[in-house]
């Protein structure tokens, strides 16, 4: 048969090799993908086919169309094939006047934003991509010129999509403030006390208010002050003012029902939102030159600064003999305790130890003579 | 979802530079292909995936183009990619 196919695809990998063999058509060497052989076929064997090329085959060339459009970097002897194939069809890559192959990047750029595609930059690698793209965009409607979805051919693969049919549509600020609200979403479940604690905090340091013994203004301040500062950001959208409504109501019932519960579980314990109290901070007695007392050191020798010890040991020095008439059990009696502990611990160590390196041998030949078993 | 091993362990950390053949859906034959191409390391694949805009229909596409992945194999790899992304990016 003279005449050739003209979309070599339909055939199989093995029938492409034989034809190229049988017209004498050399081989690349070894096993090569199957587009390789349906190149060397359109190129040698299309080309010799009559000129009248009105094949039936065509009609399916709607869907092939992709394929060999999608030229590996094959490069202008593709894109000439494809000019001489469709002399019949009615061409729509050229509607705007241009090819698209031809197209420069910014037009290819407008023209796939006027298809709702907020393409990438438009570079080497991916211009291809994007010629594609638009040329599936221009079949599907070349009047739509609308937001269309991706073509068939993805939805054919699973349709696990990324947010980008969305995005396309919001320009990139509404991106932030979106992920914001997501954010803000997530914040109030999982942390939801630390939110109106934070933004208390502001307000407390805006209106410069020093001490912190208002666990009960914390109550009130914060379901007003979150609201109002919650309130403040759906004024960007609607849509946002649903939501945070709906957050707000969620945490605020959480919060009351999470305090009744804190309550039976905890009578004693200040209510606050963290359940932290913090009390004003004592002034450290005997820094800063601040006078010492007696009742300073009632229960607070474990607590007290060591450098407060240290620093105040000339002064604690003189009230020790004040101090041992107010309390017994002083420093003495800790004294003599721990020299007791030592000595035991001595002994002991004497007893046991049974090399001959004992550093106490020395002490050992003065106390006891009669023990010569240890060294 | 389930995700492979090597899914797992390409999104467990910064990929610093790990060859191309550390991505999901990239073997010995695939990574190959792309480093004939230039793209030896998986940063550099990276980079085609976030100049597409992070698009995973177009890289998946590019990646059929370059390479011939088959359709599982670039839905692993933009997956990943994209799973990076989200993690580290």
């Amino acid at each position: 048969m003279p005449e050739f196919l003209a979309d070599p695809s339909v055939l199989t990998k093995e029938k492409l090799k034989s034809e190229l063999i049988a017209n004498n058509v050399s081989l690349p060497g070894g096993e090569q993908r199957k587009d390789v052989y349906v190149q060397l076929y359109l190129q040698h064997l299309t080309a010799r086919n009559p000129p009248a090329l009105a094949q039936p085959d065509f009609s399916s060339d709607e869907e092939r169309e992709p394929t060999p459009l999608g030229a590996r970097s094959r490069g202008a002897a593709a894109a000439g094939r494809k000019a001489t194939k469709k002399t019949d069809k009615p061409r729509p890559e050229e509607k705007d006047g241009l090819d698209i192959t031809e197209m420069s990047n910014e037009d290819l750029q407008e023209q796939l934003m006027k298809y709702g595609v907020n393409p990438g930059p438009i570079v080497a690698t991916t211009r291809k991509l994007y010629e594609k793209k638009l040329l599936k965009l221009m079949e599907q409607g070349p009047d739509l010129k609308a937001p269309v979805p991706l073509p068939a051919i993805s939805t054919t693969e699973n349709t696990r999509q990324n947010g980008n049919n969305d995005s396309d549509q919001y320009s990139d600020n509404e991106e932030d403030p979106k992920t914001e609200l997501r954010l803000e979403k997530r914040e109030p479940l999982k942390a939801r006390t630390k939110t109106p604690v934070a933004l208390k905090q502001k307000k407390v340091v805006e209106h410069n208010q020093v001490g912190n013994r208002v666990p009960g203004n914390f109550k009130h301040a914060a379901p007003t002050l979150s609201v109002s500062e919650l309130s403040d950001m759906p004024r960007r959208t609607p849509k946002k003012l649903l939501m945070t409504a709906e957050v707000l109501e969620r945490t605020a019932e959480e919060r009351r029902v999470e305090r009744d519960i804190l309550k039976e579980l905890f009578p004693y314990e200040v209510s606050t939102p963290t359940g932290i109290s913090a009390s004003c901070r004592r002034p450290i007695k005997g820094a800063a030159s601040r006078p010492l007392e007696h009742s300073d050191f009632i229960l607070e020798e474990s607590y007290s600064k060591y450098a407060q010890k240290y620093g105040t040991s000339t002064d604690t020095k003189s009230e020790k003999p004040p101090i041992k008439k107010e309390r017994p059990v002083a420093l003495w009696i800790k004294v003599l305790l721990f020299v007791i502990v030592s000595v035991f611990m001595f002994l002991v160590y004497q007893s046991m130890e049974t090399n001959q390196g004992n550093p106490f041998s020395k002490y050992l030949k003065m106390v006891s003579p009669g023990r010569g078993s240890a060294e | 979802s389930s995700t492979s091993q090597k899914h797992r362990d390409f999104v467990a950390e910064p990929m610093g530079d790990k060859p191309v053949g550390s991505l999901a859906g990239i073997g010995d034959v695939l990574g190959r292909k792309l480093e004939e191409k230039g793209f030896d390391k998986a940063y550099v694949v990276l980079g085609q995936f976030l100049v597409l805009r992070k698009d995973e229909e177009l890289f998946r596409e590019w990646l059929k183009e370059t390479c011939g992945a088959n359709a599982k194999q670039s839905r692993d790899c933009s997956g990943c990619l994209r799973e990076w992304c989200d993690a580290f990016l």
